[in-house]
């Protein structure tokens, strides 16, 4: 299906959830994690920049926007500031999800400093019968989260069309449309609810990746997915929707992916050191979290360059990372068991019988005497 | 390790003695008697000497009766500086203290009591056993290194003799093994050993425990590992509550499923019940009504037939009656033709005999005249009484309209009654709606009023459920408490008097060790055993000279000839030994008795077991304190529950006043419950209260109209009865009913015309006169008279039988009009038509399939309620589990459990590589040392040289090698090319070669070494030489050199480098007076 040309396009919007802004990332070390939150905060900004660069005639937030209802004040703090130096005429609609849903102390009360710090333009969907007259003949519907988990599919309390009304309808709602054993109280969405409720377009949140939930369906229901990947394996992670409404209202509305997110979150598997050494030379890994499994055996002197490549990937002091984040495994990285032939010849005495006790010991515990061994090797190597 | 300061009191001949110390090399100077080897003394008894020491006597002041005091500061490493403090004496007077130090100022405690030479000797690593363990000679712990660091002035020579085999452990080997053979390694070995230990410092304390200082490895690892840990319990606990609640909410539904099957099949059986019962109430009435309706239809037709019988009778009556006054009318007319006829013949005789004929003519004209004056009153009566007769016609036809007129006011009257009645239905229908309204307002009062006892009989269920616990935890507590009073263990206070005893006792007993020693020299072969001390006698087969040892006491029983006893100590302190003995024995036995044990050390572990039960009974308290606070947390619930049920109450009975028959509590809280929408029940209740109002008013319009057409009525009905009235006044003037009299009159005045006829043509007759008529006028006469006779007989019985048919007439008239007036308010037809109806509405009616009785159907009713309120309340739970549910589960919590997972996970992997990467340093350096310590065991041969140079350069080359043993034991020279055995030595060559001995040992552990005015043996040229190569040995350790001849050790281009210390500055004598004079 072709975009519409501007002229033919009745209204347009962007569609963005699952900020999830404050979201920590405890496996990683403060470094990583800082680089990880600060892109979280970052893309708030790109989201907003591309609303007003692409010029949509609104934009909706499906919920999750903070990772807890009630965020430290520098996540909120952003938002607001970001939101406030925009003069714009555009609306703006938060919604709470199940992540910050709205409840006491949270964010979204309206004595929240948040709340009383939004500009004008920005509406909080604040009760269940929330209703917005976007423009002209469009208006739009929205049902909050109040609690982190509920039974009720939150799309299904949202008023059908009644007869005779033209307008463009659209949803915004927070949940799920796929069954999860033992999560059937994550606000569960009927997979037909845009059609039940007389919809043109439902904008839910809640599955990090970018999904039209049924391409075929008359009525498009969108997850735009999370703008920054929170973990590993979500697939299409990193996006926005953008959403335009032709004028002929027999058209389905366009739904367009466009991607905002800075970090893509992979994982890798080496098993062999040619496989390591490719990494070096991989310039896309620098925006990557990776998460990599190293699995070989190696003998002493590619296992010290194994370490090596290792340290370059993941940077020091002295030098940038090769990779963004990298998040190695090394448990799989084992050596070949030396000899002394692996070792110069003019060692000491006490050296030479040093290296036949630690590879003697070697089969009682092979990882501590395999890494000794390569102390060893590393400290007598370049003497 | 370097002597940082010396401070003593009351020690020996010391009263008091202050010494700061610098490391490399410190003269401490001072006649003699001035207490230097005191000093030394105080110095070896910080380091070694316990405080309770029997040993200790010997360092009582002379002239003070205060217990002797040291305290020594020492500093291992950089900013690792310890400051030991003891007092030496039995009992309150013997004390320790170590403390510890970075800056030499500040000090922490780090150990007390008999902790404190336990870890000094850790610190010192000099070979001695840990307190408890063999002590030396007078109770001060010898090693090799103690007698090479800090020998005494009276064995300086002992360090050639006793090697590092001689120790307690191994502890004083190793370190010297390790310092030596650091010197003996070559240069790359060495780097690779420090880069490890660099690696190993990174990550552990000397001690092999992980550091836990900020920088190490682990401290931020731990932190991280420690926040996610905690995270992931927290999430943890917040998806077993949800998973709780979860279980919570499947089992409740699960419970409500079947609970609803009950309800259910409850339900259906009670509806079976109910319609069956139905179907035998609705056969019953419909019975009922059909026999109503039959009795009905036959008291219809009995009326009907009634009127009808009762018409017939009337009829015969009447044609009787008709009939007898025909007969009557006859009879008369024949009376009075025969009467007339006879007067006629009478007077026609009379005439004839005794008259004219003209006059009889004229009488008979005359007559006929009257006859005809008659018939013309006759006809003016008839007249009359037909006038009569149209006027009651007239007014009964006036009646008969008056009638349909009130008849049409009635109707009127009914429909206009029909209609309010109707209105008023529908408004008591609305007001029972009202009411009903009202009722589930009530209702949903009293739900909500349940609901908060509901939850208010939990809180205080929870509250007595706590109440409950904490009596519980209180009770477990007592029961602790109890048995620990039953065992009788004395208090802390009575074991540590007891522990004291028991010290004073060992330490009695302690005094009598003084260490025996007794030399046995056989003039020939003996057989003897020796038991030292408690141990089993040793037989022996002595045949040379013996010396046996024992601590304190020795038996020694030379076979066949006698038993030799030693003890130690004096009388007196045998004595008091055995007299604490006794008192012990005596004491705790009844002590140990009661608590059912057999030792102290039992006695001790069953006060550590009873402590530690208090303090379980403590915690329990403490559990017990938490669960009160809890339920006191929880509130006033009994009051809650109070006001709640109170509140319960009135809503009840509000609603209980508004109940009707048929209502129950249980049906109007479903309603309630269902009805859910209050604004609709608002808006049902105007609408309600609006149909009312219009219908009050209708029905007011209704009643004015009603009481319009009744007072209408009321005055139709009263003009009917006036003209009633009138038709029965004008029937009265009638002689019978007016119809009759109108057919009679009409019938009468028709007669009397005829009859006028015929007697004016009878008149036109007379002419003739008739005496010959006489005889036939009285023959005639004679015959009328007989006629006229016959005639009034005759009448008199058509009178009596009209009479009687008349009264026959009337009697039948009125019951006819009676049962008419019965019959006409019935309707046959529609009464058959009804049983016929109701006849086949009984048929169609089915048959019950169950028998069913009141019982049964109460039973069922009551299942069917308990059921619902079951399912009710189960749903209600449901609500409040599924609301729980909401609150803490889903998927955001178990998003939260998995990131924390993730992270304890992939931070323990670190911790796992960061253990690894650090302990395989660990294992290369020991590796590393042990490869070395097997390599090199020849110690003697590690510190031969700086020996063999230094005797050299002392004996300016008299001796050509040094030998030292692998334990640096058996020392020789070789002089010339002979082996010298140091035996062999004069006194002044031993001593200096121990003091060589002693100063390398000092410079390879890099510690302190103290020389006690121990080359007196030297010549002024090698003394000089010895004190330079002393200077040249304070670069790498601490030497303290305690002389009365400090100018020994004035060295050009060296005195300099030396602390040098006027003992008599420092040093304050006891008895001071006594030695000024030697100064």
């Amino acid at each position: 299906m072709s975009k519409p040309e501007a002229p033919d396009v009745a209204f347009s919007l962007l569609h963005t959830a699952d900020w999830h802004l404050g979201r920590r990332f405890p496996r990683f070390p403060e470094e990583d994690e800082q680089k990880l939150t600060r892109a979280r905060r970052e893309v708030v900004t790109k989201i907003l920049d591309l609303a007003e660069s692409r010029r949509v005639d609104a934009v909706l937030c499906a919920g999750d926007l903070f990772d807890e209802y009630a965020p430290d004040s520098q996540w909120w703090k952003a938002v607001v500031e970001d939101l406030a130096r925009r003069k714009w005429t555009r609306q703006v609609v938060l919604l709470p999800g199940n992540h910050d849903p709205l409840v006491s102390r949270s964010v979204y009360e309206p004595s929240h400093a948040f709340r009383r710090g939004l500009p004008p333009f920005v509406h909080v969907v604040d009760r269940p019968d929330f209703e917005l007259e976007l423009a002209d003949n469009v208006v739009l519907y929205a049902v909050p989260c109040t609690s982190h988990a509920g039974q009720n599919d939150p799309a299904l309390q949202l008023p059908a069309r009644a007869p005779g009304d033209e307008r463009i309808r659209i949803g915004l709602v927070h949940g799920q449309t796929f069954d999860i054993e033992g999560h059937q109280t994550n606000f569960p969405i009927a997979r037909d609810a845009a059609q039940q409720r007389g919809l043109d377009y439902l904008a839910i949140g809640d599955t990090h990746g970018f999904r039209d939930v049924q391409p075929d369906a008359p009525v498009p229901t969108v997850y735009p997915g999370a703008p920054e990947p929170a973990t590993f394996g979500e697939t299409d992670a990193g996006h926005v929707a953008l959403t335009f409404f032709p004028r002929d209202r027999r058209r389905r509305a366009i739904v367009e992916s466009h991607r905002v997110g800075t970090w893509q979150w992979s994982e890798q598997t080496c098993s062999s050191i040619e496989e390591l050494r490719a990494l070096k030379s991989d310039d896309s890994l620098r925006k990557c979290v990776l998460k990599l499994q190293i699995e070989m055996r190696l003998p002493i002197t590619e296992y010290d360059e194994a370490g090596a490549i290792l340290s370059e990937l993941q940077g020091s002091l002295a030098a940038h990372p090769r990779v963004g984040v990298l998040l190695a495994d090394r448990t799989g990285l084992r050596l070949e068991p030396p000899g002394q032939k692996d070792f110069p010849d003019d060692l000491p005495p006490v050296l030479k019988s040093t290296i036949e006790r630690l590879v003697a010991a070697a089969d009682q515990e092979p990882e501590r005497a395999e890494r000794a061994l390569h102390h060893l090797f590393q400290l007598v190597k370049g003497r | 390790m370097w002597l940082r300061r010396l401070v003593v009191h009351s020690f020996a001949g010391i009263k008091h003695a202050d010494i700061k110390l610098d490391q490399g090399l410190n003269v401490l100077y001072g006649p003699n008697e001035l207490g230097k080897s005191t000093l030394v003394q105080a110095i070896r008894a910080a380091l070694l000497l316990p405080d309770s020491s029997a040993a200790h006597r010997d360092l009582i002041d002379w002239h003070d009766d205060q217990p002797p005091r040291v305290e020594l500061t020492v500093e291992t490493d950089r900013q690792r500086i310890y400051r030991i403090k003891k007092s030496f004496g039995s009992g309150a007077d013997g004390s320790s203290l170590l403390e510890f130090s970075k800056d030499g100022e500040s000090f922490v405690l780090e150990a007390k009591g008999r902790d404190v030479d336990g870890q000094v000797r850790e610190l010192l690593e000099w070979g001695i056993a840990q307190p408890g363990g063999g002590g030396g000679k007078h109770g001060w712990p010898e090693a090799f290194l103690t007698t090479a660091l800090i020998g005494t002035q009276d064995e300086v020579e002992a360090v050639l003799e006793r090697g590092l085999d001689g120790d307690a452990n191994e502890s004083g080997k190793q370190r010297l093994t390790r310092a030596l053979q650091a010197m003996a390694e070559s240069p790359e070995f060495r780097r690779v050993l420090a880069a490890a230990q660099v690696k190993v410092d990174e990550a552990y304390t000397p001690k092999g425990r992980r550091k836990r200082s900020k920088g190490s490895p682990w401290t931020e690892i731990q932190s991280r590992l420690k926040l996610a840990r905690d995270e992931q319990d927290a999430a943890r606990r917040l998806v077993n509550d949800s998973l709780s609640a979860g279980a919570g909410v499947e089992e409740i539904a699960e419970t409500l499923a079947g609970a609803s099957t009950q309800q259910a099949e409850a339900e259906a059986a009670s509806q079976l019940l109910q319609v069956a019962c139905r179907q035998n109430e609705a056969r019953t009435a419909a019975a009922r009504f059909l026999a109503d309706a039959e009795k009905t239809r036959d008291r219809v037709q009995a009326y009907y037939t009634a009127v009808e019988e009762t018409g017939a009778v009337l009829k015969t009556a009447e044609a009787a009656l008709h009939d007898a006054n025909a007969a009557t009318a006859a009879a008369q007319t024949a009376l009075d033709t025969a009467e007339e006829q006879v007067t006629a013949a009478s007077k026609h005789l009379v005439k004839l005999e005794s008259g004219s004929a003209e006059q009889e003519r004229k009488i008979q004209r005359q007559e006929i005249e009257k006859k005809l004056l008659a018939f013309d009153a006759a006809r003016k009566d008839g007249e009359r009484e037909l006038e009569l007769a149209n006027l009651a016609a007239v007014a009964h036809r006036k009646a008969d309209e008056l009638a349909s007129g009130v008849e049409a006011s009635e109707k009127r009257l009914n429909d206009a009654g029909d209609l309010l009645q109707r209105a008023e239905t529908q408004t008591t229908g609305d007001q029972v709606a009202l009411a009903k309204l009202e009722q589930l307002e009530l209702a949903d009062t009293l739900a909500a009023a349940i609901a908060d006892l509901t939850t208010a009989r939990a809180d205080t269920e929870a509250v007595a459920k706590l109440r409950h616990e904490a009596a519980a935890r209180r009770q477990e507590a007592q029961v602790i408490r109890s048995r620990i009073e039953a065992l009788a263990v004395p208090d802390e206070k009575a074991l540590s008097e007891l522990g004291q005893q028991l010290h004073s006792l060992q330490i009695a007993e302690g005094k009598l060790q003084v260490g025996l020693s007794v030399r046995i020299a056989p003039k020939k072969p003996l057989d003897m055993s020796v038991a030292a001390d408690s141990a089993k006698p040793i037989a022996h087969h002595l045949a040379d000279e013996k010396t046996f040892e024992a601590e304190g006491h020795l038996i020694v029983d030379l076979a066949g000839i006698a038993e030799v006893e030693v003890t130690g100590g004096s009388a007196a302190l045998r004595q008091e030994a055995q007299e604490m003995r006794q008192r012990w024995n005596h004491e705790v036995t009844l002590i140990l008795s009661a608590a059912k044990v057999e030792s102290f050390e039992q006695l001790l572990d069953a006060s550590e077991r009873a402590t530690k039960e208090l303090g379980q009974a403590a915690a329990l308290d403490a559990e017990a304190d938490q669960a009160e606070a809890r339920a006191r947390g929880a509130g006033d619930a009994e009051t809650r529950l109070a006001v709640a049920e109170r509140s319960e109450r009135e809503a009840r009975v509000q609603l209980d006043a508004q109940l009707t028959a048929g209502d129950s509590f249980e049906r109007l809280l479903e309603e309630a419950l269902e009805a859910g929408d209050p604004e609709a029940a608002e808006k049902e209740r105007q609408a309600l209260e609006q149909n009312i109002a219009k219908r009050n008013d209708q029905a007011g319009a209704l009643r004015t109209q009603v009481a319009r057409d009744e007072s209408t009525l009321e005055s139709a009905n009263r003009e009917l009865e006036a003209q009633r009235r009138d038709c029965k006044a004008a029937d009265a003037r009638l002689s019978g009913p007016f119809q009759d009299v109108l057919a009679r009159a009409q019938g009468t005045l028709a007669k009397i015309t005829s009859d006028r006829t015929s007697h004016e043509a009878e008149l036109k007759k007379l002419g003739t006169s008739a005496s010959a008529t006489i005889d036939a006028a009285r023959e005639k006469q004679e015959v009328a008279q007989t006629r006229a006779d016959q005639a009034r007989e005759l009448l008199e019985q058509k009178t009596d039988a009209a009479s009687k048919a008349q009264s026959a007439v009337t009697r039948s008239a009125a019951q006819l009009d009676e049962r008419k007036t019965r019959a006409a308010d019935e309707d046959l037809p529609a009464a058959e038509r009804l049983v016929e109806e109701l006849r086949k509405a009984l048929k169609k009616l089915p048959r019950p399939t169950v028998d069913v009785d009141d019982e049964q159907l109460a039973a069922a009713h009551e299942l069917v309620k308990r059921t619902t309120n079951a399912v009710r309340d189960l749903e209600s739970e449901r609500s409040k589990r599924e609301g729980a549910l909401e609150t803490v589960g889903g998927q955001y919590i178990q998003d939260r459990l998995d990131r924390a997972e993730e992270a304890v996970e992939s931070i323990s992997d670190l911790e796992h590589l960061t253990e690894i990467e650090y302990s395989s340093w660990q294992l290369l350096l020991e590796t590393l040392r042990i490869a070395e310590s097997e390599d090199a065991v020849h110690l003697g041969d590690a510190v031969v040289r700086p020996i063999e140079e230094r005797v050299a350069a002392l004996t300016q080359g008299r001796y050509d090698t040094v030998s030292v043993g692998p334990h640096l034991d058996d020392i020789s020279l070789t002089l010339a090319g002979a082996a010298r055995d140091q035996t062999s030595l004069s006194i002044g060559t031993r001593d200096q070669l121990a003091t060589l001995l002693r100063l390398t040992i000092a410079e390879t552990l890099e510690t302190a070494v103290i020389l006690d005015d121990q080359l007196v043996h030297s010549d002024i040229g090698r003394m000089n030489r010895l004190a330079e190569l002393i200077y040249r040995c304070a670069d790498k350790s601490q030497i303290l050199v305690f002389t009365c001849r400090r100018e020994e050790y004035e060295v050009e281009n060296y005195t300099a480098k030396a602390n040098w210390v006027d003992l008599r500055r420092v040093v304050e004598r006891s008895g001071a007076d006594e030695i000024a004079g030697e100064v």
